[in-house]
């Protein structure tokens, strides 16, 4: 369970994310909406540590990220954010076997070696194992970027805007994977989309911010309604239902 | 593996060859049995194996922190800091005094200023303006002018003999090294290479990037601050004993990232370490026993380093 707590941020005196309360529970996908400038991102820093907490508490299965040992919250919660800017030239099984260093602490175990090789296999970058990264194409560098999340072996994952970029093919096998990862391995994911179609499809629960506060959350069945995007986004939406799903139609 | 063998070799290839420029170094011209220049040129060969092993490891920690190619502690002016308080000795105490001085405490007392400076100045820039490098970049060039101009001006207030004292610092010269400081700056450089070595996984995941050293449980503040604090010690102990050299750390690790930009930082700390030490004893050797000039080296290298300074700076207007 993620508890957050009294949680905002102001920069410069402008507040970037109101006080927020918010409890998320375990196994399920949840996505993060809302315009440009919300404070999704602000959010999904804060939670990850990468900002440090002004106000307020957050907690993972009691696990408090700012009296905790970094070391084991990194054990606990992992993030990939927007942009990754690396300094070597780096093959994919590099970029995922750093990310076990949590465990081997630069000095990788066979186990270590173990888990690159299910992640690589899960997320069918095998045959890329020995591909430098700047040679992958848009969508597999997302993938194996992804893939480096995993490898950290983390309950909770947050990732901002996986999908940015990404053309349809990869999108949609990039949620599938996440979904699959979710039951397969337990996992909570915590992700910050623009295309609010992809949250009702893939997510369990919907979170929505405007201008850095919580303007609603629930299901995608609850909270996808004409009204709900309208408020959110300002845009005249269409919501159809197909096969089950909300979709929203904003062309 | 075709790749780590070839960096294996290259890396044998350098080392091989600093052997022979090395032993060049010590025995050109010599008689045998000529203890005392054997113990000399001794003495130099080590000081400028210390001078280019600090100058290319502080480099690439440095860039290695500031996630950036083009910054050096040089050009953020950290060498300049040593000739600073060189000079508030000078026109605070006098020549006299500040002759009086013990080399090798004048050169702790440097070291220690150092220090502070750089965790005060640089670990707040670094910590502040992590996600603007360009920004960063553009502060850190300021900072290195400011020190520069500080250096000047008070270089025109003291007397012209203070001066000529404050100039023997204050030109990088590797034919008149400070061998007193030598042995000293031998052990302190020893000890910053164990730590840096032993930390190298840890620069591995720096250069990654900062979101992904706190993602992955670094203590981010702690670590960068002991990197610092390290690049300050190893920057001292090459402006000790040779004086400030702008471009030559730039040199080295930008060639060494060009021509192996795959490899972890284990491999690229020994690779530049090794050049370092390479081109100023193969130049030294040159230039001294071959050429029999004196003192060009740093101006060639300078030059050299100067060109492929702006050249990083071209590219990277471009990429961008």
């Amino acid at each position: 369970m993620i508890e957050i707590q009294n949680v905002g941020f102001k920069r410069a005196e402008k507040i970037i994310l109101e006080t927020t309360q918010l409890t998320l529970g375990t196994k399920q996908s949840i996505a993060l909406i809302g315009p440009n400038g919300a404070g999704k991102s602000t959010l999904l820093s804060l939670m990850a540590r990468l900002l440090p907490l002004q106000t307020g508490q957050i907690r993972y299965d009691n696990l408090d990220i700012s009296t905790t040992p970094s070391q084991i919250m990194a054990r606990k919660v992992g993030i990939l954010q927007q942009h990754s800017h690396f300094m070597s030239r780096l093959t994919v099984q590099d970029l995922l076997l750093y990310a076990r260093y949590p465990y081997h602490k630069g000095r990788p175990k066979s186990e270590d070696h173990d888990v690159v090789e299910q992640m690589l296999a899960y997320f069918e970058l095998s045959k890329f194992r020995t591909t430098f990264l700047d040679e992958l194409s848009g969508g597999q560098r997302q993938m194996a970027l992804v893939a480096m999340v995993f490898c950290q072996g983390t309950d909770y994952i947050l990732l901002d805007e996986p999908l940015n970029n990404l053309d349809m093919y990869h999108a949609r096998h990039l949620m599938t994977t996440l979904r699959r990862a979710i039951v397969d391995w337990n996992k909570t994911i915590v992700v910050v989309l623009h295309d609010i179609n992809y949250a009702s499809l893939y997510a369990d629960q919907i979170i929505a911010l405007k201008q850095g506060a919580i303007l609603f959350q629930g299901t995608p069945d609850e909270v996808l309604t004409h009204e709900n995007i309208q408020a959110l986004y300002g845009v005249d939406v269409d919501i159809i239902e197909h096969q089950g799903k909300r979709l929203s139609v904003h062309f | 593996m075709l790749s780590n063998q070839f960096q294996k070799s290259i890396l044998k290839g350098v080392i091989s060859v600093w052997l022979l420029s090395s032993f060049l170094f010590i025995t050109w011209g010599l008689t045998p049995g000529d203890h005392f220049f054997l113990m000399l040129r001794f003495e130099k060969w080590l000081a400028l194996n210390a001078v280019g092993v600090a100058v290319a490891v502080s480099t690439y920690v440095f860039q290695t922190l500031t996630h950036s190619r083009i910054l050096t502690p040089s050009i953020m002016g950290l060498d300049a800091i040593y000739l600073l308080i060189s000079l508030v000795i000078i026109s605070a105490l006098g020549t006299g005094s500040y002759l009086a001085i013990d080399a090798i405490n004048l050169f702790l007392i440097n070291s220690l200023v150092m220090i502070g400076f750089a965790l005060l100045i640089f670990g707040g820039l670094i910590l502040r303006f992590h996600q603007d490098m360009n920004r960063l970049l553009l502060i850190g060039i300021v900072i290195g002018l400011l020190i520069q101009a500080l250096n000047e001006f008070l270089g025109r207030m003291i007397s012209p003999e203070d001066f000529v004292v404050f100039q023997g610092a204050a030109f990088a010269r590797f034919d008149q090294l400070d061998r007193q400081v030598v042995w000293v700056a031998l052990v302190l450089l020893t000890g910053c290479l164990c730590l840096i070595w032993r930390f190298h996984p840890v620069l591995d995941i720096f250069r990654l990037g900062r979101s992904h050293v706190i993602n992955l449980g670094i203590a981010y503040v702690p670590m960068t601050c002991l990197f610092l604090m390290l690049v300050a010690v190893l920057v001292s102990i090459s402006t000790a004993l040779v004086g400030p050299i702008l471009f030559f750390g730039l040199l080295v690790v930008a060639l060494v990232q060009q021509c192996f930009p795959a490899g972890k930082s284990g491999y690229h700390l020994l690779l530049v370490a090794m050049v370092g030490a390479l081109i100023l004893v193969a130049g030294q050797t040159l230039f001294e026993h071959v050429l029999s000039m004196k003192a060009t080296l740093s101006v060639v290298i300078e030059v050299i380093g100067g060109c492929v300074f702006f050249m990083l700076l071209i590219k990277r207007g471009r990429s961008d």
